[in-house]
């Protein structure tokens, strides 16, 4: 008899963003909400035996009592009738005085459907033929392999199904940091695991056959924009801004099926996420704002987009006005907290565009001034040089001679 | 436009005035004393070329018309304009004179008579605006128009021709922009800074309060993050005390262990233990035995040697009895010899004491005879002595001498009477009379009969004389004054007389004597001589003290009978040689015995108190040593009878001998059953083993508290992410804001500082040719403290720049004066860059600089002239003016050869 699950990762709930005004945040937080009832849907449609969910269930151990609640509800509600095994990560360690310790996950043992696995000990599941090897963590950071003790419990002729589940860096990059929970790259092959789930990374990676990370189960950061600067998230790793801690911009569960001992485990990724996030920049040169605002218009799911678009390139004064149009598509159509930034957009108007926006008395001077200003060395002079010249084309230009 | 002539008639208080051929340009000086109509010829011109129909019905035109005569005014002017002459005659009333002529090579060509088309082309000509506005508000000023135009009336034509000379300064687009630059940037600042200067921030804008809310957010989120800091500290605490827990209790597991083994090799001693113990007790009991027998044999000795010392005591108490008895009769012996030592002492000085008395008689006597003597000699000097002053006295009364002050009244008489005698004497005068022939007089002399001369006469007058001549009259000589003559020198001086006889008589003298006042002096030196002696007498006396001869005889009778008895009473006694050596010798010896007596009488008493205390001490002492000597004997008996009691000493001997045999059986016995030492030290490891157990559960215990008291604390923790996160959001929120919203603000405050700055280079651009000419005309009238002139975009002038570049200051604060002359120089300076190059304009100064003190004015038409001059040449060009300067004081104005139009001259003005 096979196995069928789910398995997600890092849905650090409670996560900690900064860089948006308090409606979008709240939207962004609920989304992971909505992402999780999507992993439940998955889950009665994939007709799954169980969910595993490899750590950071919580972004901190200190969240409100009130998400620990609610989340606890969420997986013990009776939407999704199997059970749910977790496991401690490095944003929700087993540290004294840890979410886990407290209500309502320390009230309500043992839950109906959610099976913390507090202990590094196997747990069987003779229903399905399956024995759970869980590996949670203790502390933010270790020098630990997480997966060690396994070792222990080796494959056997008898032995059920062997999924671990575990939280850490698989030590296939280099320069790891040495505490960020490393698990040798063959750890599911030298512990004789047929499947090991893992969780910290963000993005979905799968290594050989039986090693899968599928990142986090809702985007939480812009893809391909540094770390910590687009939303405000921290990771807890020493270097939290590394690549691995990116996001795909989506939100992934990985659907597992194992036939039975020893058979290589079938993956598929369900995209379970509820908001899309994207980060884009546009050269504008050459293009007319009109173009723009009909491309990122016409966008198909705007309204579960997250969208941060910084434009670049040249623009004449006229064209450049009409930014506004494309700032109020995507400040109105798209998800609270999209963002439209034109700073890096420069405005070039010709010569009888800037004869008819300027004139011929004193604001010709003042631009040839800020002109300077701008080729200037100073960075601070230079900065709100460039600015000022924008100001100077929009109010020079809406007083233009008609 | 320029004027060439003009004639006015009924006008105010002309009657007529005339002025024709008015050169074309320069200076020309219309003077006149008030009154005579200058202001009134402007205000003709005005109206008629600018401002009225010749119909017009206007009050202020009406003020004008004159109260002397029913006819209408009418004013002519000739004036030259487009290079063509003209003259508009305008007869103010209807169906008056009135037409517009253009003059021609046959002579004057009537363009047209129709009153409002006269009027109408005749301002077209000249620039179609009023006399108030277009050229003529720069250059025709009214009496004390003294300031430039106000900006708000300046003729915006006048500016747009200047703006087509000079150049453009500010557009409407640069209106505008600055505008919504100004009213942008108010949303942060309040006042522009120094140039260079960062403009500072309005407490009270936005973004100032949302700075001061993101400091606020800044300080809460570093709250909230040492709050998390200290949450990770106990983490980590947390850590280390579950890490030392572990360790305990795998500490406590092996020490379990130890205590297992321990407890059981104590068991396998415990048999050799309880047969250690049974051999401890054999000891035990042995040594007890030993003991109580040596304690018995110890008992008997010492019992004896007690007994032995109670005897030795009897003995010793007896002793003590004896020598108290015998110490007492000691000190009662000494008692007794001090007793006679000082009675013997005190015999001897009652010997020494009379022996003393007797030679203390002898010397007393030796001394009354010593001063019996003297007493005689004193005596003997004193009669003496008295005998001399009784001798002195008697010749004092026997040769009396007038005291000092008597004698010097005395000289001073005789000093007096000799002065009035020769006055007297000193008083003749020679008289002489000669009398012609056959003439006779009579003359009296010094009260003498008179005497008839007729012969030439001398005579010696004292007096008085007196001639009397006949037929002639009486003449009359006397001396001395009227007050005092001869009779009262002479009455005076036998006053003199009278007293010095009466001075003179107690000494024996009449006064007549000649040298009697010598005899007194002489009487005087003697008697002075006597008193020194008797002076010196009466101090020896003193001295003998025996001013009372009597006494001194009658204490010399007394001594002298003192001295008889004590030598009859002395007849007995054994003679002494030297009294006062045997006095001072028996003194001395008197001194010793009195010391030594003292001292023998102190030591007897000394001895006697001391035998007295040591009679009672001896006393108590016998007493003691009685009642011990008892005591002793009580002992003595008692430890005898206990010796009595014990066993004999073998006896004791043999019973310690058996208790000692046994000890050693028993030690032998003991000695089998010993523990090793590690089977000894076994208790106290086990007791060691289990007090470090306890010691580490109790460990643990507080390392379990500990622990369970972080938890509970972690588990208070719980929200704090979310309130870091929403503080961090906060801050970010704040941040971005106002990280956008300070560059706006720069970027605002730049946009206007550059405008600011670019529109003053623009200004000073464009006008800068006016503001030189006017500059350089200031620096001729001596007005040299400005370097600068700034004019606002309407090109009129408003502020004066400092010569440090730096201070500024609105023209108006200068003096009214200055003010005057820069308003002139700029009208004059904007009007030549405006008129047209074909003829000069015109400007009409009426009464101008009435408020300049003289040199100005003097200076003032250096810039006239220059003004009146242009400079086509320059840049842009300037072009010459025809200046008409009206005023009453011509030689301000005389500029060079301009001409001088007396309008007091009634061919030229007739006044009404």
């Amino acid at each position: 008899m096979g196995v069928r699950f789910l398995h997600v990762a890092d849905l650090h709930l409670g996560l900690r963003l900064t860089r948006f005004d308090k409606t979008a945040a709240t939207q962004i937080a609920e989304a992971r909400f909505s992402a999780i009832d999507n992993l439940k849907k998955a889950a009665i449609d994939r007709r799954v035996h169980f969910l595993v969910i490899a750590g950071d269930v919580f972004d901190d151990n200190t969240v409100p009592a009130a998400l620990a609640e609610r989340t606890l509800s969420v997986f013990e509600g009776s939407s999704w009738p199997g059970p749910v095994f977790i496991i401690p990560g490095n944003h929700d360690p087993l540290t004294p005085g840890c979410v886990w310790d407290r209500d309502p996950w320390a009230r309500e043992q043992p839950h109906k459907r959610v099976r913390l696995l507090r202990c590094s000990s196997p747990v069987s599941l003779p229903e399905f033929s399956v024995t759970l090897f869980p590996c949670p963590l203790r502390h933010r950071t270790s020098l630990d392999d997480p997966t060690v003790w396994i070792a222990g419990h080796p494959r056997s002729a008898d032995s059920d199904i062997r999924i671990g589940i575990a939280h850490g860096s698989l030590q296939i990059l280099p320069q790891l940091p040495e505490d960020d929970h490393l698990i040798p790259a063959d750890a599911a092959e030298r512990l004789g695991l047929d499947y090991l789930a893992l969780g910290h990374w963000h993005k979905p990676l799968r290594h050989g056959v039986r090693t899968a990370y599928p990142g986090t189960h809702e985007p939480m950061r812009f893809p391909n924009v540094s770390v910590g600067e687009s939303t405000g998230w921290q990771a807890y790793s020493v270097d939290g801004g590394d690549e691995r801690f990116a996001d795909a911009g989506r939100g992934v569960a990985y659907f597992v099926e194992i036939a039975a001992p020893n058979a290589s485990p079938r993956i598929e990724d369900l995209d379970i996420g509820h908001l899309r996030w994207s980060a884009e920049w546009v050269d504008v040169t050459g293009r007319t704002p009109g173009q723009l605002v009909k491309d990122f218009s016409n966008r198909t799911d705007n309204l579960r987009t997250m969208l941060r678009l910084r434009l670049e390139g040249v623009l004449g004064p006229q064209e450049y006005r009409r930014l506004d149009e494309l700032r109020q598509v995507i400040e109105g159509r798209y998800h609270a907290g999209s963002t439209f930034d034109a700073d890096a957009v420069l405005i070039e108007p010709t010569e009888d565009e800037l004869r008819a926006v300027v004139g011929n008395g004193v604001l010709p001077r003042v631009l040839d001034r800020l002109r300077a200003d701008v080729a200037t060395a100073d960075d601070e002079r230079r900065t709100v040089a460039t600015h000022a010249l924008k100001i100077l084309y929009r109010l020079a230009w809406e007083d233009r001679p008609a | 436009m320029i004027l060439e002539q003009f004639e006015i008639e009924n006008w105010s208080c002309i009657r007529r005035s005339v002025v024709t051929d008015l050169p074309t340009a320069g200076v020309v000086v219309l003077h006149g004393r008030n009154g005579t109509g200058k202001s009134s010829i402007v205000a003709a011109l005005r109206a008629t070329l600018f401002d009225y129909q010749p119909t017009s019905n206007k009050a202020e035109l009406k003020r004008f018309f004159p109260n002397w005569t029913a006819d209408a005014p009418r004013v002519t002017v000739g004036f030259r304009a487009g290079g063509a002459s003209y003259r508009v005659t305008k007869q103010f009333k209807k169906g008056g004179d009135c037409r517009l002529e253009e003059r021609t090579a046959g002579g004057w060509a009537v363009i047209t008579k129709t009153p409002a088309e006269v009027h109408d082309r005749t301002l077209a000509l000249v620039g179609n605006k009023s006399s108030d506005e277009g050229l003529q508000q720069l250059l025709w000023l009214q009496q004390t128009e003294y300031r430039l135009p106000d900006k708000k009336v300046f003729d915006v034509d006048v500016q747009a021709q200047l703006r087509n000379v000079l150049g453009v300064m500010q557009t409407a687009l640069d209106d505008a922009f600055i505008e919504k630059v100004k009213e942008r940037w108010k949303t942060w600042y309040s006042a522009r800074n120094q140039p260079g200067e960062r403009a500072k921030r309005t407490k009270t804008c936005a973004l100032e309060k949302d700075l001061e809310r993101l400091k606020q957010a800044e300080t809460e989120l570093s709250e909230r993050d040492e709050s998390y800091r200290v949450m990770e500290q106990s983490l980590e605490r947390a850590d280390y005390l579950e890490s030392d827990a572990r360790r305990i209790r795998v500490e406590l597991d092996q020490l379990e262990t130890v205590v297992r083994t321990l407890r059981d090799e104590l068991d396998r001693s415990q048999a050799r233990l309880k047969a250690f113990e049974v051999a401890q007790l054999q000891v035990d009991s042995a040594e007890r035995a030993v003991r109580l027998a040596k304690e018995r044999q110890n008992e008997q000795t010492s019992t004896a040697g007690r007994w032995a010392e109670a005897e030795q005591a009897v003995a010793a108490a007896q002793g003590q009895v004896d020598l108290a008895d015998r110490a007492l009769k000691d000190a009662e012996q000494t008692r007794d010899e001090f007793r006679e030592q000082a009675r013997r002492v005190r015999e001897e000085a009652r010997v020494m004491r009379n022996d003393l008395g007797l030679a203390e008689a002898h010397q007393l006597l030796m001394q009354k005879q010593g001063a019996l003597a003297v007493l005689r000699e004193r005596k003997l000097r004193a009669e003496e002595l008295h005998g001399e002053l009784q001798g002195l006295r008697q010749l004092d009364l026997q040769q009396p001498a007038p005291p000092k002050e008597a004698l010097a009244k005395l000289a001073k008489n005789r000093a007096d009477a000799a002065r009035l005698l020769g006055e007297l004497n000193a008083a003749a005068m020679s008289l002489a009379v000669t009398t012609v022939s056959g003439a006779k007089a009579t003359l009296s002399v010094d009260g003498a009969d008179a005497v008839v001369v007729h012969n030439p006469v001398r005579r010696s007058v004292q007096r008085r004389a007196e001639l009397v001549i006949p037929g002639w009259g009486q003449v009359e000589i006397a001396r001395g004054s009227d007050a005092r003559g001869l009779d009262d020198i002479e009455r005076d001086l036998a006053g003199l007389d009278h007293t010095f006889r009466e001075g003179v008589a107690p000494y024996g003298l009449t006064g007549r004597e000649p040298d009697a006042l010598e005899q007194l002096r002489r009487a005087a030196a003697d008697q002075h001589i006597r008193a020194t002696q008797c002076a010196r007498i009466n101090d020896e006396i003193r001295r003998l003290g025996a001013i009372d001869l009597e006494i001194v005889r009658a204490e010399f009778s007394r001594l002298d009978v003192a001295v008889q008895t004590a030598v009859a009473e002395l007849a007995d006694a054994p003679p002494i040689t030297d009294p006062d050596e045997r006095v001072n010798s028996l003194r001395k010896r008197l001194a010793e015995l009195e010391a030594e007596r003292d001292e023998l009488e102190t030591a007897e008493r000394d001895a006697v108190s001391k035998i007295e205390e040591k009679w009672t001490g001896y006393r108590v002492r016998a007493d003691q040593a009685q009642t011990a000597l008892a005591a002793a004997q009580a002992t003595a008996r008692a430890e005898r009878a206990a010796l009595d009691r014990l066993a004999a000493p073998a006896e004791l001997a043999g019973a310690l001998s058996e208790a000692e045999q046994r000890m050693s059986i028993a030690l032998s016995s003991l000695s089998q059953a010993q523990l090793s030492d590690e089977e000894k030290a076994l208790p106290e490891r086990l007791a060691a083993a289990i007090d470090g157990h306890k010691q580490l559960q109790e460990r643990l215990w507080e390392v379990s508290e500990e622990l369970h008291k972080l938890q509970g604390a972690l588990s208070k923790s719980a929200g704090l992410h979310q309130s870091r996160t929403e503080a961090a959001a906060l801050v970010d929120g704040l941040k971005r804001k106002t990280e956008r919203e300070v560059l706006e603000s720069r970027a605002y405050d730049r946009l206007y500082e550059l405008f600011e700055e670019c529109r003053q280079k623009q200004l000073s651009t464009v006008v800068g040719p006016i503001t030189d000419r006017v500059l350089r005309w200031m620096r001729l009238t001596g007005i040299t403290d400005y370097r600068g002139i700034e004019c606002g975009d309407n090109f009129l002038p408003h502020t004066l720049t400092g010569k440090d570049g730096r201070q500024s200051l609105p023209i108006e604060h200068e003096s009214t004066g200055a003010q005057e002359q820069i308003a002139l120089m700029v009208r004059l300076a904007l009007g030549s860059v405006i008129s047209p190059p074909i003829e000069a304009a015109v400007a009409v100064l009426d009464d101008p600089l009435t408020h300049s003190d003289p040199l100005r004015l003097d200076r003032m038409r250096g810039v006239l002239k220059a003004a009146a001059a242009g400079d086509p040449s320059s840049t842009p060009s300037v072009w010459p003016l025809q200046i008409l300067v009206f005023t009453c004081h011509p030689e301000w104005f005389r500029v060079d050869a301009a001409p001088m139009i007396d309008l007091g001259n009634p061919t030229i003005l007739e006044r009404a």
